[in-house]
């Protein structure tokens, strides 16, 4: 495992991460990694200058000691396990393809969405926060697991097209805008959602055991939920499942 | 070579190259996923006339099956890859989906597929939702009950079938009991099923008939009644024959179901005479087991 740990006194500006991300580093020495550029504000410095790198290469990597001005932290991640000791910025895990990206804090806007223009998100793996995230979590989701331990902002799963989101805590307002055929799996009714979906009223879903054993919550936590299916503005086939007691 | 009395014939059972899957039925209740199973695995005796052979392998406990309910693992053995993938949905579609709350997981990992959720998943009428989790593939069929989980696919692997072995007995209660014990030993053995009804067969058959339309009849050199006949198999104290079939996931299996089964029924004064083994002369079948060796 390398781990890179944010320094202390790293000079202001937004810190872009795209491109370190496990199946990138794996097999490079401690001294390329050092040497690799990141985008500090509008400069281009060697990563050394902004992390402490520490560790062999292998399958895992792990950041360090990172804040809310780290961005695309595990983006277009396509293999290995990336932790994160730390809050992540924006775009965490955008256009993720493979592999697990756990963020122990809390991340911001964007988090396991697109890239700008683009209606592809998340191809596959599992984006985990333990924490909260921003804005527009898992929009264009087409695959894979976004899984959110706290709050969720505004526009959760917005225009997904498959795969699963699970919000362990609230959701913000229109959650599921445009949904086309993916899951948002909320442990409480989120603060709103669009007028475009439609009361299913309350099921066992044996789907959902298999979710929270797959990623290590209480089966009884989703043992009976409330369906909302929409958006039926683009075609229904997607859901909202609400915890229900 | 004798066991508690019974002589062990030096003969071989004579088995088949088969590809075999694996199935794990799991239901709110264990009764209801044994009601799928067993629907789901009858009139699977033998190939020639039901497409497939199939069993139960055994009961699991909550903790053993992917979602934490009561669960039955079955085996479907066919003689080629495209006769399971005719036979797995279509017997899943008939006897699991249609069974109140039941789902269906792959039971085996293999390189090596047959579909089942792939083909069912049409049933949904477009109203289907495919799930993936931890690489396996999973449909979500709305059905009256709420929803039917199938997995999309499950591990087809290459497997045996008709291992067997042939309870010789003075009377027919004798070989009967002989042959119930044997099944009661087998049956808790893993990767290995008994297809037919009770595990036991009584009308083994030789390959061709007087009848041109017939590919196989009765197994007459075993048939006491015909005792007479020149090319009678049967000592002359012998008035009845019981035969076990197996299916097994490997070579091995086999043997030691067979070991099992034979221990069994040369129990202290069974009343058996011997053991034999039915075999087409070694000409059709890869697989052969020799009883003394297996027994050796």
């Amino acid at each position: 495992m390398t781990t890179l740990a944010l320094r202390a006194g790293v000079p202001p500006g937004r810190i872009s991460l795209a491109g370190i991300v496990p199946t990138a580093l794996a097999g490079k020495t401690a001294a390329t990694i050092e040497r690799l550029p990141l985008v500090l504000g509008n400069r281009s410095v060697p990563l050394a200058e902004l992390f402490a790198v520490t560790g062999a290469p292998g399958d895992t990597l792990a950041f360090a000691d990172t804040n809310a001005r780290c961005d695309s932290i595990g983006e277009g991640m396509d293999g290995g396990t990336l932790v994160v000791e730390g809050d992540a910025g924006l775009y965490a895990g955008r256009a993720m393809k493979k592999g697990l990206l756990h963020i122990k804090g809390s991340a911001g806007d964007f988090f396991g969405s697109a890239h700008p223009g683009t209606r592809r998100g998340m191809a596959g793996g599992v984006a985990r926060v333990d924490r909260n995230v921003g804005d527009r979590a898992g929009e264009f989701l087409r695959r894979g697991i976004v899984l959110v331990g706290g709050d969720a902002g505004g526009y959760c799963g917005a225009r997904a097209t498959a795969g699963t989101i699970v919000v362990l805590g609230r959701a913000g307002a229109m959650a599921g805008w445009s949904l086309k055929r993916a899951s948002l799996v909320l442990a409480r009714m989120p603060q709103s959602m669009p007028p475009t979906f439609g009361d299913a009223g309350v099921h066992e879903l044996l789907y959902l055991r298999l979710l929270a054993r797959s990623l290590g919550l209480d089966a009884g936590r989703f043992a009976r939920v409330r369906r909302f299916a929409g958006d039926s503005q683009v075609g229904g086939k997607g859901e909202i499942l609400v915890a229900a007691p | 070579m004798k066991l508690n009395g019974v002589e062990i014939a030096d003969g071989f059972a004579e088995a088949f190259g088969m590809r075999a899957t694996r199935l794990v039925i799991t239901a709110d209740t264990m009764e209801w996923a044994r009601r799928a199973a067993e629907s789901l695995t009858g009139f699977a005796t033998s190939v020639i006339g039901c497409g497939c052979e199939a069993g139960i392998e055994r009961a699991l406990e909550p903790k053993d099956t992917p979602d934490g309910r009561p669960g039955i693992a079955v085996l479907v053995f066919a003689a080629s890859s495209a006769d399971l993938a005719k036979q797995v949905p279509l017997r899943v579609g008939q006897s699991v989906l249609t069974c109140p709350g039941t789902a269906v997981y792959s039971g085996l990992d293999a390189d090596e597929t047959v579909e089942v959720g792939a083909r069912l998943r049409y049933f949904g009428d477009g109203f289907q939702i495919a799930k993936r989790l931890d690489g396996a593939r999973y449909w979500r069929i709305p059905v009256m009950d709420g929803e039917f989980l199938c997995a999309d696919r499950a591990g087809m692997v290459r497997a045996v079938g008709g291992g067997n072995f042939l309870i010789l007995g003075t009377t027919r209660e004798a070989t009967r009991r002989a042959a119930e014990r044997a099944v009661k030993a087998m049956r808790v053995l893993p990767n290995v099923i008994l297809p037919f009804p009770g595990g036991v067969v009584r009308s083994g058959s030789k390959i061709g008939s007087k009848y041109k339309a017939l590919i196989a009849s009765t197994n007459d050199a075993y048939c006491p009644t015909l005792r007479a006949d020149a090319n009678s198999a049967l000592p002359a104290n012998v008035e009845s024959v019981l035969e076990i079939v197996i299916d097994g996931l490997t070579e091995s299996d086999i043997a030691a179901a067979m070991r099992a089964g034979i221990a069994a029924a040369c129990a202290p004064d069974s009343g058996l005479v011997r053991i034999d083994a039915g075999n087409y002369g070694g000409k059709l079948g890869k697989f052969r087991f020799h009883l003394r060796e297996v027994m050796g």
